[in-house]
Parts: C-alpha cells; structure tokens; sequence
C-alpha cells in the first residue's frame, strides 16, 4: 500500500518537473529574427520598432511575418507586436538589430541597447548594424531576388563579410562591453540599400559607424577605412587589402593578405597624452601590377616599404578622423590607463583622446607575390 | 584471493566530497563581489582568500588528526562535555543547514532568473529537496560516489568556460596589482566563497588514507582556488571590469558570448551543469548537518533527522524575501560562519591540549 501510494506520489510531482510547468510549444512561437529602429518622425518621443519573425506555417503565403509599432521603451514595443501576434514572441533566435542613421546618431541606439541587456532572453551574439539613408523598417521589409526573407540575407552578409574582413565584428555583447568599459568606444557595422531609386531590394555593407563614450553615433568609416580598422584591432579572421601605391611615378594596384598584425602601443604623459602605435604586418599572396622581377628581393623590399607608407598614412588618418569625433574605436584609452593609471582616473578620456598625439608607423614583410615572375609584362 | 576493498573515502573520492562542499553558487558572483573592492585585482585577492581557506582548513586538520575516528559532536562531546558539546555540535548543524539552504536560495534566484521565470520556486525546491533527502539516506559512501562521478562530469564545464575566451583581452587585467591595498581589503569578501572545507569535521574518520588528508585538502582547495581565480580572470578579460560590476550574474552574461557549432546558448549549458554544482553542495552541507544530528542521537535515526530537517531547510530557503535580501544573508553567512568554524575548532584544539585529549596517543578517550 505504501508502494503504492508512493507511486502515485512520484506520479504526481511529475506534473510540477519544470519544463512541464511552462510548456512552450515551438508551434507557438513568434521567433524574431530581427529588430529594426526607427526614429518616429510625428513624436520624437517614439521610436518606430519593426520585428520580423518566420511564420513556420506551409498555411502561411509569406515566409516572413513583419510587424511595425510605435513604443517609448523595447518593453513596451515588445507588448505592442504581441498585441498583433497570434503566437507567443521570444527574442533568443534574434540574429540582428537594424537602427536607422538618425536612431544613431541621437543617442537613442545607446539607450536601446542598455534596455535590451535587461531582456534575458535576448541573443547576445545577435549583430548590431546602422543603416545609411534609409528606414530600418525598409531594410527589413526588402525582398531581395536571391534571399526573400530580408533579415536572413543581411545576417549573412554580415556574417560573410566579417569573415573576409570587410567589416568589423559588431555583436550586442561587443557594444555592451566597449561601451561599458574606460578607453574604448563602440564601433558598429554600416550598411546602405542598393538598386534603382524605384526598385531597392538589396543593401551592400558600406562601412562602419563609430559611436563616442556617451553612446552616440558622430562618424562613420568609409569600407576601405574598416579595412584599415580590422588591420589595427585584428577584428577580423581574413584581412584582405586594395590599395594603389606610386611605383615608379605610376599608381599601381595592390592587393594581398594580412596574414599577421602585431601592433604595440606605448604612450607618454607631458601636457597632453603621446601614443606611439607601432605596427608589424606580414603580407602574404600579394598582387602587384607591376612589370618587375618579382623574385629579385630588392623588389619585394620596395614593395614592403611602399606598402608600410601606404598603410602608415592611411592609418594616422583614421585615427585622426576618430579623434575629431571623439571615438576611441582602437581603444588607445585602454593603453594610457593601464601604462599611465593615476593620470588616467580623473581624466574624461574623450576629451583627452581629441587632443592626444598619434604617432603611426608601420613595418612590412612581403611573404610571398603572386604566382608570376614579372605579373604585367 | 583479492584483498578485500576498505570501507571508506578513496582519495579521489575525498578531493570531490571537498570540492563538491565550496565549489557552487559563490563563483556566479565573485566577480562582481571582489571586483566592487579589489578592482580588477580581483583574481589577486581570490588567490589569497585560497591560502587563508587552505590556513583554516589546516586548523580543523589539526583538530581532526587528533580524533581520527570521531566526528565533530564526539569529539566535542568528549573535549568539552556532553552539554557544551552538544551545543557546538547543534550550532554547527544549524550553520550547515543554513548554508544549504543559502545555495538553494541562490540557486532558484537563478533559475528564475534565467530561464524558468514562470515556474513556481516552491516547485523546485520540493523536487530538489527530494533528491537531497534521498541521496542523505543513503549514507556517506554513496554520496562520495556521487560527488566523484558529479567531479568528473564537472571537467565538461571547463570546456565550456573557454567558449567566450575568443573576446579575452589582457589590457582588461591590466595593470596587475595597481589597486594596492585594495586588493587585501578584498580577502575576507572572496574567502567567504571558500566555507565548506569545515565538513572535514564530519567526514574525516570515513577516510580511508588519513595520513594523506593535508595533502588531499591542499589538492581540492588549489583546484577551487583556481577555478575562482580563472572565473574571474576570464570575467575580467572578457567583460571587462566596469561592465562586470553593473551585473547581478556576471558569470552567466560572460557564458552569453559566443557559441558553439552545436550548441547556441551555452549559457543555457552552464546553468543547467552548474545547477548540479550548487545541489552538490547542498547535498553535502544537507548530510553534515543530518548526521551531526544523528550522531547526538547516538547515531541513530540518521532515516528520521534526514527527513525532518527538509521542512527546516524549505522555511530557511524562504527566509529571505528577495534578492537582496539573499545576498545579505549570504554575506552574513560568511561574516559568522568563519569565526564560528575558526573559533570552534581553535577551543577544541586548546581544551583538548590542556587536557591532554589524543585519540593518537590513546590518552583518557
């Protein structure tokens, strides 16, 4: 009898195991996939939320649900779309975040972001992306001929243009983090939308925005200058290059591999802070248009020294674009603090990152040219 | 013919009983914790709150050695009499029914926190309770070979821990040592999170190698210690300080970054094996206090004790009334219980000395 009892006891708890008491069938589930922001142009108040989930459903014409609301906060936009959604919204397959320039360029991105690392639920892996010229709500709503549903097609650009070096890593960890923490800013990806002024249906990823220490977007990095930005910060897995270098009174085009970057960074306090970055590069699988014997080493050396000009002034002019703005997107903060700390804790660092000295110069060995020995004769 | 098995902990088993006794909810917190004091030399004050544990853990040794075959309320009973004794021995079962109640708490906090926001705590706690009662039943030897197959799944963890160290950078730590003193005024904070080598007062006469029982403590306080410290560091280097300091669970949004090929949230991962971590530690502290207070009773109706401190355990859990409140009981906790665990085992040590008290020597036991 007690045997029994006991079983149907046990039998009983098993209605209170956890994963039975909130059941969530996937059937259920509106899973957004991605989010985009806009700024609402009758009540600046308001920002216009756009969230677009699969439908999951054969019954269902369109692969894409997209949803749009106005809300003050991402909680009560959240309320909003599930007022209009037939099935239960959760935000842990959200891959990427869209917000339009002005969005940016506000602040508000800032505010956004803080009150999405309250959601718990939110993937913080997901992208973070602005998009030039454009709504957020128009990115999400493209249907692109190779890839209908928007939001799939620009994770994967972004995604594969990570991996090739074209742009940098922006995650909402990454933004959480560098936003956060003394001596670097946050730095997102940029993109615009291509085709006719009639008949937009793709986006191309245009650069990077560079967001100073109180969370607002004041410049932007053209797609050579990421390039530029992945060799300093080692941002990405590939890093290839383009650039035209004078040889012999022509410009020539080059192209290569950043197989290695080491770069050191070491700075001075006198009036002002003096950032010395020093960089080593391998180049590896280089292209030169060039009618020269490409293995004779006196021809890889001037090649390694017109690179390393290339890259040095290239380099020094970006760092100084990111002083005008404020945005230590290298994180050079992070260097004076730790070789100079007592100076930097009563410092405003971004104040102090317009005025500093920024010295570049860049080392390169040529690892190997092409597969020719004179390439344009 | 084989030799026959001896009855008691192998050393392994020994190391995971210890181990399984601290390792649990402190380390989802330490980050913040020291970091609010020591900065980013949190790690640094770790590291020595490992070497004031290890000094503690020393002490109890001492104690312990001299009573090889005697757990705290014997020993006690016969050091100070049968009153006071049982007084030490009652208070220390209190502690260790609150500690494990305090890792419950944390752990439902958890829980509730992260994924399971709709269920019910009550839900759990009597599902875990249950389990907890059921594994105290079955004595300490079957609780020694849980914690040691509960150790060995425990190395999965570890891998997980390396998947956001793709973000690690060092400048985050930097510069080391540069928060000077701040870095001791952190100690007494992180060594709190190392109370629980103190159930080698119950467990030391099922140790079969008694004589290797230093050298077993230092192995399972240097793996602690090294899995706070390398916490906190990965934390550290991957957060970075001031945003760790704005989180209540830095632990579970460092596990938030990155993913693997087959696995997307490997937070959801951690939280589920470390569940197990923090049971375990309950499930110690639970058997501790149960067989003290069994042994009160002559070591009898150890069956009976088990079951009845559950209700004891399910009120203490739910003496605090939110989080808050969990985390200033937790600090409370740790203000009392090294004083009362040091100062316990300093008197028995002393009264025994003075009156020439040693099982070793055969002397008046």
């Amino acid at each position: 009898m007690i045997r029994f009892l006991f079983t149907i006891f046990l039998c009983g708890l098993l209605f209170f195991a956890g994963g039975c008491w909130d059941i969530l069938l996937i059937e259920d589930l509106a899973m957004v996939i991605a989010i985009g922001f806009d700024v609402d142009p009758e009540n600046p108040d308001l920002m216009v939320v756009t969230m677009t989930s699969p439908t999951l459903s054969e019954e269902k014409k369109e692969p894409m649900a997209t949803v749009t609301v106005k809300a003050e906060s991402i909680d009560q936009a959240l309320h909003n779309v599930q007022r209009q959604s037939e099935d239960i919204l959760v935000l842990g397959q959200t891959n990427v975040l869209v917000f339009c320039e002005e969005f940016a360029r506000s602040g508000r991105l800032s505010e956004v972001m803080s009150q999405l690392s309250q959601l718990r639920d939110i993937n913080a892996n997901a992208k973070v992306v602005v998009v030039k010229g454009a709504t957020a709500q128009n990115v999400l709503q493209l249907s692109s001929p190779v890839e209908p549903r928007a939001a799939v097609y620009l994770v994967d650009l972004l995604e594969r243009n990570h991996f090739t070096g074209m742009i940098n890593q922006a995650t909402v960890s990454e933004y959480w983090r560098k936003h956060y923490t003394l001596g670097i800013d946050p730095v997102v990806a940029l993109i615009d939308i291509t085709g006719h002024e009639d008949e937009k249906e793709g986006f191309r990823v245009a650069g990077a925005g560079l967001f100073n220490s109180a969370g607002k977007m004041t410049g932007t990095l053209t797609d050579e200058e990421v390039i530029s930005y992945n060799i300093i910060t080692g941002d990405a897995p590939r890093r290839r290059f383009i650039t035209k270098v004078k040889i012999s009174g022509h410009k020539r085009n080059v192209s290569g591999l950043i197989e290695r970057s080491k770069v050191k960074i070491k700075t001075k306090i006198k009036d002002k802070p003096s950032i010395d970055v020093r960089m080593e590069l391998i180049v590896d699988g280089l292209d030169a248009d060039w009618d020269a014997n490409v293995l004779d080493p006196k021809v890889t050396d001037k090649l390694a020294k017109l690179l390393a000009k290339d890259f040095q002034g290239n380099i020094q002019e970006l760092f100084e674009k990111s002083q005008k703005v404020q945005a230590d997107f290298a994180g050079l903060g992070r260097h004076v603090r730790v070789q100079h700390s007592e100076w930097f804790n009563g410092k405003d660092w971004a104040e102090e990152y317009k005025d500093a000295d920024i010295s570049v110069s860049v080392k390169v060995t040529v690892r190997r040219i092409g597969t020719m020995v004179k390439p344009e004769s | 013919m084989a030799a026959g098995k001896k009855y008691g902990f192998s050393d392994f088993q020994w190391v995971a009983v210890m181990v399984s006794a601290i390792l649990g909810a402190g380390m989802m917190t330490l980050p913040r914790a020291v970091g609010e004091i020591a900065g980013r030399d949190g790690w640094i004050s770790i590291i020595l709150a490992g070497f004031v544990a290890w000094t503690a853990a020393l002490i109890i040794w001492l104690l312990c050695r001299k009573f090889p075959t005697r757990t705290l309320p014997e020993m006690s009973m016969l050091i100070l009499g049968r009153p006071l004794g049982i007084l030490v021995s009652a208070l220390y079962s209190l502690y260790a029914l609150v500690v494990c109640s305090l890792a419950l708490r944390i752990l439902l906090s958890m829980l509730s926190t992260w994924v399971f926001i709709w269920v019910p705590l009550p839900v759990f706690l009597i599902l875990i309770l249950i389990a907890i009662g059921y594994v105290g039943r079955m004595g300490a030897i079957t609780l020694a070979r849980l914690m040691e197959i509960k150790t060995i799944l425990a190395v999965a963890i570890v891998f997980m821990f390396m998947v956001p160290l793709r973000e690690f950078v060092s400048l985050n730590l930097r510069p080391v040592g540069g928060e000077g003193l701040k870095i001791l005024q952190a100690v007494p904070n992180a060594s709190f999170s190392f109370l629980g080598f103190e159930v080698m007062l119950i467990f030391f006469p099922f140790l079969i190698n008694k004589n290797k029982a230093l050298k077993l403590n230092s192995i399972a306080l240097g793996l602690v210690t090294a899995a706070y410290a390398a916490g906190v560091v990965f934390v550290y280097g991957v957060l970075g300080l001031e945003y760790t300091l704005n989180l209540i669970w830095p632990l579970m949004t460092y596990m938030r970054i990155g993913t693997l090929p087959f696995v997307q949230r490997v937070d959801n991962m951690l939280l589920f094996a470390w569940a197990g971590l923090i049971i375990s530690v309950a499930t110690v502290h639970y058997f501790s206090a149960t067989y003290t207070l069994a042994t009160l009773s002559k070591r009898k109706y150890h069956d009976i004790w088990v079951l009845v401190s559950l209700p004891l355990v399910y009120l203490l859990t739910n003496v605090p009334s939110n989080l808050a409140e969990t985390f200033v009981f937790s600090e409370i906790v740790g203000m009392i219980g090294y004083p009362f665990l040091l100062g316990m085992a300093v008197l028995l040590l002393l009264v025994a000395k003075i009156r020439g008290l040693d099982e070793r020597e055969g002397k008046k036991t």
